[in-house]
């Protein structure tokens, strides 16, 4: 895991929704990169002291859950990896462009998509889940 | 084609994808990587309430793969019963480190950890293989 981790660019993200973490670690999944995917900053904070795990970039939600926020996390990150960059998005659409920023800066293939797509598909998952989740009360 | 016949692997034609459910996001994303490795789609889920709002959002599966000690009100074997009553045709695999006997029958299968990642392997192909061949004999079934 370490050695794979290593070879490759490998963007941590930070999002308590699952829809919009998976939308978006698809994407940069398809524009070459390894992404570990953290629900909390708490989860977060795993990754990072895995010391074999290389970790190039951060894509946080600015309102990720977690024991810390996400701006005592960026100070943290700071302190525990001072190499690795870190992204606060304040919505998943801020988040998409900045997914798509780093596809555009990474080396490997560049834009998978359009990053209107990716917000695209997110509302789309969510109405299809709030659609369920009625069907399952009623 | 027949019964019989083999189906495509990963990588040829339909690419299986995997709802991988487990909290310990260090053996998640080995597990998960493990398996892109391999040519499968994996989405990652962390506890039962996600991997509920997956399947919720109508995305298309060929497997869950979740492990049975989780936080939350659910754990694996109740995410198991709350998925087969949405999906039941969707092949299901519970992984624990603690045996018991009892939760093979909610699941179609178990896996006990510790696991070798070729053991994992297997495990994904034969229930995979299971469903492509299920697909592919009742071509409307979901």
């Amino acid at each position: 895991m370490a050695d794979q981790a290593q070879q490759s660019d490998c963007i941590l993200i930070i999002d308590g929704d699952v829809l919009v973490r998976h939308a978006l670690a698809d994407y940069l999944r398809n524009c070459g990169y390894i992404v570990i995917e953290a629900s909390s900053t708490d989860e977060a904070k795993i990754v990072l002291n895995e010391d074999s795990l290389a970790v190039d970039a951060i894509l946080a939600d600015a309102e990720a859950p977690g024991s810390l926020n996400a701006f005592e996390f960026r100070a943290w990150a700071l302190r525990r990896r001072p190499a690795t960059e870190m992204a606060l998005a304040g919505s998943f659409e801020a988040a998409a462009h900045k997914a798509a920023d780093l596809c555009e800066d990474g080396p490997h293939l560049g834009r998978p998509y359009d990053p209107q797509s990716v917000i695209s598909y997110i509302r789309r998952m969510v109405g299809n889940a709030r659609s369920a989740s009625i069907g399952l009360a009623s | 084609m027949t019964s019989a016949e083999v189906l495509p692997g990963p990588g040829d034609g339909h690419i299986p994808i995997i709802l991988l459910v487990e909290d310990d996001v260090l053996v998640r994303f080995t597990t998960a990587e493990t398996l892109r490795d391999e040519g499968y789609t994996v989405l990652e889920a962390v506890d039962a309430p996600e991997a509920l709002a997956l399947i919720g959002t109508g995305h298309p599966l060929d497997l869950v793969l979740s492990d049975v000690r989780m936080p939350g009100e659910m754990d694996g074997v109740a995410l198991t019963h709350a998925i087969k009553a949405l999906r039941p045709n969707l092949p299901i695999a519970l992984i624990s480190s603690h045996l018991d006997p009892g939760m093979t029958h909610c699941g179609e299968a178990f896996l006990s950890k510790p696991y070798e990642p070729a053991h994992l392997l297997l495990l994904v192909e034969k229930l995979v293989g299971a469903k492509w061949q299920t697909r592919h004999s009742n071509p409307t079934a979901s």
